[in-house]
């Protein structure tokens, strides 16, 4: 069941189109990432769903219900900015129960409220302190109790972890992941980072020039690009992606480009409107390298690069005029400048027009 | 030729207003060494990179570039140039111009000027640029031209402060290799300051780790990675985390008997005497699981699972705690019970009283049985 639905969305700043008919839905319980690089469109989308801009075309259904008329307050959304200013003279309690307290309600159950989301968000320690006594993370979580303190339908939030140190991202990333489900019926989560919504989502959408790219669950996203944007956005180091052309024979197709030829993919879908100029997309964990020539790596190569990240190796070869990287085993030995060997196996879900940046389907 | 380290951090102190930000600080850097001073918010890496730089002055300690000391030597005169988080480029001014701005600073004859803007455009490919404004360039553009400004006046020491830190992780990841070749094809000796263990990680031929104003050690990115010296290094390196779990030991000789809440007595070759709680250290990648039943494995439940694209996190009920374990895709679904064995021949063990690593053998590589 549909708990949000956007539907050709656009808004316009001065002469730029910011959001070009943007559709997407947020279905009941449903934790949903919008990613896309800075300037994508991203924030503005999140502002003009809460009511803070006023979109030059379409519609906003919350439940069904066309909130695109009503003021923010009255939306039913509780919203989390990127710079979450807290109210730096009251303490944590106060912080969280603004809201509340706006709205009426009675002492008793503003405490009771505040209580839960304290545990929930394991601020308890914060309560009676103030916000310069915070630490970064702290400042987020009592940022989150505050925005879903009056109970909200949907959350949104933008760029929750951005500005923090590497390592505290990542802790809360896999804290937020559990918490966050918990605190709403559903949720929007903004970010430029693809390996925070690939870990955090149900579903992504990506966002690029104010044009939704895709919609899909991480493995459709990351397995299934629909277009060179998306392929090169997700990954690290994302898909590579090498110029080749096709070449059919009686029985038989290959592919070549510059230092490799391989077998075309599935021949029997060969089709003849193939386009001449392709891309191969290929995951750098799908790239083999070896130290001799072998059918599995037939293509002669040299190592520019060597990223040791510990875990694993990310190693940059140049194949031809181009460069491919490839993901190894952090125990594989390997040194900068040295002759290798390389092979891939394309696969027919990865082949992408170079005039258009489509994935052929 | 100038044998002295390009830079040596003698026992540098630093306090502000009673609170020591920096302590006991010493670090050389070789020529042509890219080191990164790595730690957390607060840590003290951007007070010491402020020592270094001129903008602070040590209370007590000694900075020397060159074998020179320059303690109290005036930022623009210690041949230490810096680059800044976002760069710092003047965006009215052309490529060029930021280029030769550091030259005309030093009041160089234009001739010279301009043969020396010349030479670093080629080799940072920006021939083609050097009359755009600043303000039209892209990220990796801008990149160029911020190191090419700092490079022209051939630094002793090339400081960089986090340049990355505002950019989309896609960008960095290709920014910094970029980064690397121009310090590589210069032998440019670089200090790195950064919060982020992967940039480091892949950047680096040293890495020195920060915390509460201290070192906390200084080696190359595998013997950080693999023989960290103490808790806060072992947790701070690495994605996912690594786990640390609970731990009984009893030694026997040759060997050391590990029982954690759910493996009992794990055989791990060691000559050392090592009895008592500790923590066990292993990386995710060292936690190995099976749908099948092996020597040593034990059945647990996956709770939830990270997908990170070519990789998956499971997270595995582990007695009272979550264990992380880092597998190909599709090797477990949540709720799904799985057959856990850890391979302790890479795993480290922590004193949880000292934090410390506790030395077993030199860290020498240990065997399961």
């Amino acid at each position: 069941m549909s708990l949000l639905r956007v539907q050709g969305l656009s808004k316009r700043f001065g002469g730029k189109l910011a959001l070009d008919h943007v559709s997407l839905e947020v279905r009941k319980g449903e934790f949903l990432c919008l990613v896309g690089p800075t300037n994508a469109g991203k924030s503005t989308l999140l502002k003009t769903i809460a009511g803070l801009h006023r979109p030059d075309s379409g519609t906003i259904l919350l439940q069904e219900r066309d909130i695109g008329a009503l003021p923010p307050n009255e939306r039913g959304l509780g919203v989390v900015f990127q710079n979450d200013a807290l109210f730096p003279d009251q303490t944590g309690h106060e912080n969280i129960a603004f809201a509340l307290k706006a709205a009426g309600r009675p002492r008793q159950k503003i405490d009771q409220r505040v209580g839960e989301l304290a545990s929930t968000l394991r601020i308890e320690h914060l309560l009676s302190r103030r916000p310069d006594t915070f630490s970064g993370g702290e400042r987020k979580r009592v940022a989150i109790g505050r925005a879903i303190a009056a109970h909200s339908d949907l959350l949104l939030l933008d760029e929750p972890l951005s500005g923090l140190d590497a390592r505290l991202r990542l802790e809360l990333r896999l804290e937020f992941r559990q918490l966050l489900r918990s605190l709403s019926q559903g949720l929007i989560y903004v970010t430029h980072d693809h390996a925070e919504a690939m870990s955090l989502a149900d579903r992504i959408a990506v966002l690029h020039e104010g044009r939704i790219q895709q919609i899909g669950t991480p493995d459709e996203i990351y397995r299934r690009p629909v277009n060179r944007f998306v392929a090169g956005f997700f990954g690290s180091p994302p898909m590579n992606l090498l110029t080749a052309e096709v070449r059919q024979y009686a029985d038989a197709a290959e592919l070549v480009g510059d230092g490799f030829r391989v077998p075309f993919p599935n021949p029997a879908t060969l089709r003849s409107a193939l386009p001449g100029d392709l891309e191969i997309g290929i995951p750098p964990e799908e790239v083999r390298l070896g130290r001799e020539q072998s059918s599995n790596t037939p293509h002669p190569c040299k190592v520019a690069w060597i990223e040791r990240l510990g875990s694993r190796q990310v190693i940059d070869l140049a194949l031809g005029g181009a460069r491919v990287k490839a993901i190894v085993a952090p125990d594989y030995r390997v040194q900068e400048s040295e002759p290798a060997w390389v092979g891939f196996t394309p696969c027919i879900h990865h082949l992408v027009d170079r005039k258009t940046g489509l994935f052929l389907r | 030729m100038n044998a002295a380290p390009r830079l040596e951090l003698r026992a540098l102190h630093k306090s502000f207003s009673g609170t020591s930000a920096v302590k006991d600080l010493s670090l050389t850097l070789a020529q042509g060494e890219f080191v990164s001073l790595l730690g957390p918010s607060g840590c003290g890496k951007s007070t010491t990179l402020a020592m270094i730089a001129g903008f602070e002055y040590p209370d007590s300690g000694d900075l020397l570039v060159d074998g020179r000391r320059v303690n109290q030597t005036p930022a623009g005169k210690r041949g230490v140039g810096i680059v800044f988080q976002d760069y710092g480029v003047f965006t009215r001014l052309t490529v060029l111009e930021n280029l030769a701005f550091g030259l005309g600073a030093q009041g160089m004859k234009q001739s010279r000027q301009a043969e020396l803007t010349a030479e670093m455009a080629a080799r940072l490919d920006l021939e083609a640029l050097l009359n755009r404004r600043a303000s039209q360039l892209n990220v990796s553009e801008l990149q160029r031209v911020a190191l090419g400004r700092a490079l022209i006046t051939r630094p002793s020491l090339l400081l960089l402060d986090e340049p990355m830190a505002n950019l989309d992780s896609g960008l960095r990841g290709r920014l910094r290799g970029e980064l690397r070749r121009i310090q590589k094809s210069l032998a440019q000796t670089v200090l790195y300051v950064t919060h982020d263990q992967v940039e480091a990680m892949a950047l680096s031929d040293r890495i020195a780790v920060m915390d509460g104003g201290r070192l906390q050690q200084v080696g190359t990115p595998e013997e950080i990675y693999s023989r960290p010296r103490n808790r806060f290094v072992a947790e701070f390196i690495g994605d996912p985390p690594i786990n640390l779990l609970s731990c009984t030991v009893r030694s026997e000789p040759g060997a050391l008997l590990l029982s954690t809440a759910v493996h009992l007595n794990i055989r791990k070759a060691n000559a050392g005497t090592v009895h008592g709680e500790y923590l066990l250290g292993i990386r995710p990648h060292h936690v190995k699981v099976s749908r099948s039943a092996s020597f040593g494995s034990v059945a647990c439940r996956v709770r939830y699972v990270d997908n990170l694209g070519p990789e998956h996190v499971l997270h595995i009920e582990y007695g009272r705690q979550l264990l992380r374990a880092l597998t190909p895709p599709a090797t477990a679904a949540p709720e799904e019970v799985v057959h856990v064995r850890l391979d302790v021949g890479n795993a480290i063990l922590i004193d949880p009283l000292t934090n410390d690593v506790v030395d077993t053998q030199g860290h020498e590589k240990l065997e399961a049985a």
